[in-house]
């Protein structure tokens, strides 16, 4: 579930976060390596599981035995293991914009954690101006910082029970 | 999902919901053995060891902390390689290359202390005049900040080298003179609205007063 690249950069910000408290009087280089994160986050491989992984999992049959705590006993065969993103299913369809998707929490929240922390230890607001995602032709979304953490307070309200 | 992997949930929970996050990193801790019987010997890798030992800096809890340090230490090939001035955990996964997560919350407990987690949540960072210009990595600071009206700069080189000079500018502060406490050799000199300070490549904790305009 969370062995993507992206939990490779988000992961990365805590310790940077941290060590700015450390070091208030020089936040530079952190700045300078969170900006990197953020800027390798907008980028296609950030969602290539969204954006690969469409409708229920072909492999559901085959799970190792060590899946099975994951999932209920009476699907095991007929579930995706969390992880699978799933794009496309009924009935929300294929939605590739992974911010704006009725899915993809893990992405959009995680994504929101490493802005957040980059926005306590910086002074300017540099991802509040809108930056491009995705970027694969007609695939590219326009987002920013406040205007995904917005989005996504908006798709809490509208359902109980989350975005899924 | 099993319960050893509250560890990291309550490292997420920690800073809005600290009693909750409590009580699930302590049903993490038993299943796993912290505090009771010990961790398992090496260590699995994963993270929530790394991310139990930030929760016991930023709760305080020394005991635990000096059981996860020594198991850690122990289990999960701490590394520095000089030549490339990176360190690094192994895991003891026999990998040539170390891993990002189970790396990135082992970063994160060498740079935890208490509250340290929850007060990263809470508020910015507050604003103030900055160090610019380090020549990172040959240079580092350890400890950068203001104390009243003084800065504190600790030095921490890669290599201490007395002869050679290193520079870096204070900026956003009033255009002054500086007194240096703290180390020896070292200049200030301004630049437009900045101030430049030459300083000897040693470790030292150099204390910067304002002087007069």
């Amino acid at each position: 579930m969370a062995s993507w690249h992206r939990f490779d950069l988000v992961d990365s910000s805590y310790a940077l976060g941290l060590m700015a408290q450390r070091t208030p009087a020089w936040t530079e280089r952190y700045v300078q390596v969170l900006d990197r994160l953020i800027e390798r986050h907008t980028s296609w491989w950030s969602a290539a599981d969204w954006l690969t992984q469409f409708g229920p999992d072909p492999d559901r049959g085959n799970y190792p035995d060590a899946y099975r705590m994951l999932i209920p006993e009476e699907l095991w065969g007929d579930y995706d293991v969390p992880g699978w993103t799933a794009n496309g299913i009924e009935p929300w369809g294929t939605q590739m914009d992974p911010v704006a998707a009725d899915g993809m929490l893990f992405y959009k929240g995680f994504f929101l954690l490493l802005l957040g922390i980059r926005s306590m230890v910086a002074d300017d607001d540099r991802w509040n101006t809108p930056f491009d995602m995705i970027r694969d032709g007609d695939n590219s979304f326009s987002w920013r910082h406040s205007a995904i953490a917005e989005h996504l307070k908006e798709q809490w309200l509208a359902a109980p029970i989350g975005c899924h | 999902m099993p319960v050893n992997s509250s560890l990291t949930t309550a490292f997420y929970a920690a800073p809005q919901f600290p009693d909750d996050a409590q009580r699930l990193f302590e049903a993490g801790c038993r299943a796993v053995g912290l505090g009771e019987a010990g961790p398992p010997s090496p260590l699995p890798a994963n993270r929530g060891f790394a991310s139990a030992l930030v929760l016991a800096r930023e709760w305080g809890m020394s005991d635990l902390e000096a059981e996860l340090v020594a198991a850690i230490e122990a289990s999960y090939e701490p590394t520095w390689d000089t030549e490339r001035a990176e360190f690094t955990w192994g895991m003891g996964l026999g990998e040539p290359h170390p891993r990002g997560q189970y790396n990135a919350y082992l970063a994160t407990a060498e740079a935890a202390g208490p509250g340290r987690w929850t007060a990263l949540s809470a508020a910015p960072i507050e604003s103030c005049p900055q160090i610019v210009g380090v020549d990172f990595p040959s240079m580092a600071l350890s400890r950068a900040e203001w104390v009243g009206d003084a800065l504190h700069l600790s030095l921490a080189p890669m290599v201490e080298n007395p002869r050679a000079l290193t520079e870096f500018r204070l900026v956003g502060a009033e255009p002054r003179l500086w007194f240096i406490t703290g180390i020896d050799n070292a200049m200030m000199d301004t630049r437009g609205a900045d101030v430049v300070f030459r300083v000897p490549m040693v470790s030292a904790d150099m204390v910067l007063m304002p002087g007069i305009y």
